[in-house]
C-alpha cells in the first residue's frame, strides 16, 4: 500500500497532464464552436431494461412527445435503426434546456433511458469559403 | 455494441419497433492527440469534398457540434456501410484524423399507436 499511493499520485498527474495537452489538442479552434441552435438527444434504454417496461410508459411518451412536436420544442423524431431508442432534435438553445425538456416525459421519468445531449449548430467550416464576409 | 443479424432483428425488439432505415446521422470528433493545425490543413479540401457531397443530396443536414469538437451529418444513406462509403471519400477521414460514430435511423415507430385500431405499436 505505502508504494502504491506515491504511484498513484502518479498517474494521475499524468492523467491530468495529458487531458490538459488532449483537451487542447483534440478540441478546434475555438472559431470552430458555432451558435448553438439545436440539440440532438439521443435516447437509449439502459442496460437491463426489457422492452415490456418500455411499452407500459409508451402510450404516455406518445401523448407527451407529440404535445412537445406541436410546441415546436421537437424539430425531427426518429426512431434507431436497432428499434432500441430514439434521437430527437430539440429547438433550444442549451443542454441544460434539453435537459429540462426531456426529464419531464414519462420514460425519463421512469428511470428507463439513458440520454446522450449533443448541442449542434451551423456548419463553421464554411465560414473558409469567404473569411473576409463570414466573421 | 448491439449485434443485428441481416433483417435488423435485435433481440428482445419485435419487428414492429425496427423502422425503414431512412438516413443515417455521423457523429465526427477530432480523435485524441490530433492537434487542431492538422485538422485545419485539410480543412479547405475537406469543405470542397462536403459541400459536393451537400449538393448531390448525399448530406441532409450539418451540424457543427456545440463544444467545438467536430461534426454531426445525416446522410441521406439506407445503411451503416452505405454512410461508411461516403464518409470515406472524404479527406479528413482519409487522413485517419477523426473517430466517427454512425446511427442508422429512420422515422418514429412508436407513433404507429396513433394510427387507427388494429395497428400494433
Amino acid at each position: 500500500m505505502k508504494f502504491r499511493i506515491p504511484l498513484i499520485l502518479a498517474l494521475l498527474a499524468m492523467m491530468t497532464f495529458a487531458q490538459a495537452q488532449s483537451g487542447a489538442a483534440s478540441g478546434l479552434p475555438s472559431v470552430a464552436v458555432p451558435k448553438t441552435t439545436a440539440v440532438l438527444v439521443i435516447q437509449t434504454p439502459k442496460q437491463g431494461v426489457t422492452f415490456q417496461q418500455v411499452m407500459a410508459v409508451i402510450p404516455d411518451e406518445i401523448q407527451a412527445t407529440v404535445k412537445l412536436y406541436l410546441d415546436g420544442k421537437i424539430r425531427e423524431w426518429y426512431s434507431r435503426g436497432n428499434g432500441k431508442g430514439v434521437i430527437f432534435l430539440l429547438d433550444v438553445k442549451t443542454e441544460e434546456e434539453a435537459r429540462a425538456l426531456m426529464d419531464a416525459l414519462p420514460l425519463a421519468k421512469a428511470q428507463l433511458m439513458d440520454s446522450e445531449y449533443i448541442p449542434v449548430g451551423p456548419l463553421t467550416p464554411l465560414k473558409a469559403l469567404n473569411p473576409a464576409a463570414f466573421q | 455494441m448491439q449485434q443485428q443479424t441481416q433483417s435488423g432483428a435485435v433481440s428482445g425488439v419485435p419487428s414492429a419497433a425496427i423502422p425503414k432505415v431512412t438516413g443515417v446521422f455521423v457523429i465526427e470528433t477530432a480523435k485524441q492527440g490530433v492537434n487542431p493545425q492538422q485538422i485545419m490543413a485539410v480543412i479547405p479540401e475537406e469543405i470542397r469534398a462536403t459541400t459536393k457531397l451537400y449538393l448531390e443530396g448525399k448530406i441532409r443536414e450539418w451540424y457543427s457540434r456545440g463544444d467545438g469538437r467536430g461534426i454531426v451529418f445525416l446522410l441521406d444513406a439506407k445503411t451503416e456501410d452505405e454512410a461508411r462509403a461516403i464518409m470515406e471519400t472524404l479527406p479528413l477521414a482519409k487522413e485517419q484524423l477523426m473517430d466517427s460514430q454512425y446511427i442508422p435511423v429512420g422515422p418514429l415507430m412508436p407513433l404507429r399507436a396513433l394510427v387507427g385500431t388494429g395497428a400494433q405499436p
